[in-house]
């Protein structure tokens, strides 16, 4: 793999915020940022993503490659949980393959954001759909899980006699608020496309990459306060949050050539299926399978997988999409 | 004059909703909640500041008449056994 394609990837301002927020961590600073200022920060790339997802969806409608690409993310979506928990269960038990089975079948909107920044620089297109795949993605890992622990926990432990709230996990998987304001930011992007986006523009497309800098400096200082708790984790575990992501990119960039996405789609759907949840299904996971400790499933994703991808993750599935594409 | 109890929990945030609908149906429906607390126990150090709510605290009291109490005492026991978090359970007497 070509250095310069790290190097262009790391001296990105807001690579550099992510790395400035860890460091503040390890020099022992008193960094922080209030709260809710993160959480703000956060809304505002879901809408702004979201949006300009719509604006792209409106300019090109709906064809055959977005079919694709769409299908390609659920396909992605519903079988990396399904392996990743038959690989976990080698090692651990049930209820914590489960959830980081799940954790990593789904998706990090802010790898995904940083991505498509990525892109942006080196100049390379992608389809507005993307955000839309990047949506479907979020759910199934959830639903699959939750599948996998009604088959194999529930039938392991015969006492558990407690019923699965499904109506409160469908809730939670298709209405949890990063899927719904992404969802329903696209809806609006597609309404009212052009126009829409250059009403919005001042705010959600100029000031991106600021609040993307300042949301990863936070993402820094949460990822290096997170470090500590791997020493309980054990280094399966560790291994696996950096193998894992990998294995799925090439999996989702060959199934992408087989399909015939374009190349910056590819790259972002190997990206997507890289990537894996510190938000949505930990707390999923959390609530609808209290038995599994989120000090090993939150830690894998935030402090390993969600750096990794950040930095030397993004310039690497660009690599491999490169070596098919060309 | 009724005998009452103070009832007091720290539980994670994720869990709120499930243990107020808990408090609901037992007929507990007053209670005081703080959101995001801090503070050091079993489990470390949990701070507030984090942007995924795993591992978020939440704080909730309710005064509850002591023989209404009694007829919850084990269920609340099971759920915090289940979900993790700390309850303290007091003698009180409402002033006002």
């Amino acid at each position: 793999m070509n250095i310069d394609l790290i190097i262009q990837n790391i001296m990105n301002p807001p690579v550099l915020f992510f790395l400035l927020g860890m460091l503040a961590v390890f020099l022992k600073s008193e960094l922080s940022i209030p709260q809710p200022l993160p959480k703000l920060f956060s809304l505002f790339l879901l809408i702004s993503i979201g949006l300009h997802g719509g604006y792209e969806l409106s300019k090109s409608g709906i064809n055959i490659d977005v079919v694709k690409g769409l299908f390609l993310a659920i396909l992605m979506a519903s079988i990396v949980p399904i392996y990743s928990f038959f690989i976990l269960r080698m090692k651990i038990d049930v209820y914590n393959a489960v959830a980081v089975a799940a954790t990593f079948g789904s998706i990090s909107a802010v790898t995904f954001i940083t991505g498509i920044t990525y892109l942006q620089t080196i100049g390379v297109e992608y389809g507005g759909y993307m955000v839309a795949a990047m949506t479907l993605m979020e759910s199934p890992a959830i639903i699959i899980g939750l599948v996998l622990a009604a088959i194999f926990a529930r039938q392991d432990n015969s006492n558990t006699k407690e019923k699965t709230d499904w109506g409160e996990i469908l809730r939670e998987a298709f209405l949890n608020p990063s899927v719904f304001l992404l969802m329903g930011a696209l809806l609006i992007g597609i309404m009212t496309g052009e126009k829409g986006w250059h009403a919005m523009e001042p705010l959600f497309g100029d000031l991106f990459k600021g609040i993307l800098a300042f949301f990863l400096l936070d993402m820094g200082l949460v990822a290096a306060k997170r470090i500590g708790d791997l020493k309980k984790v054990g280094f399966f575990l560790i291994g696996y949050a950096i193998i894992m992501p990998i294995f799925n990119a090439i999996v989702a960039t060959s199934l992408a050539y087989f399909f015939g996405l374009s190349k910056g789609d590819a790259f972002l759907l190997a990206l997507l299926s890289a990537s894996a949840s510190y938000i949505a299904v930990p707390a999923a996971m959390r609530l609808s399978v209290p038995e599994a400790n989120p000090s090993i499933y939150l830690p894998l994703s935030l402090a390993v997988t969600f750096p990794f991808n950040i930095s030397l993750g993004i310039p690497l599935y660009y690599f491999l999409t490169s070596l098919f594409w060309g | 004059m009724k005998g009452m109890k103070k009832v007091e929990v720290i539980i994670e945030a994720v869990y709120i909703n499930k243990f107020l609908a808990f408090m609901n149906k037992h007929g507990v429906d007053s209670y005081t909640l703080i959101k995001d607390i801090e503070g050091k126990g079993g489990h470390g150090l949990k701070l507030a500041d984090d942007i995924t709510d795993v591992g978020a605290n939440d704080y909730i009291f309710a005064v509850v008449e002591e023989d209404e109490y009694l007829k919850f005492k084990e269920e609340l026991r099971s759920f915090i056994k289940k979900y993790g978090g700390k309850c303290f359970v007091t003698d009180t007497m409402m002033l006002l």
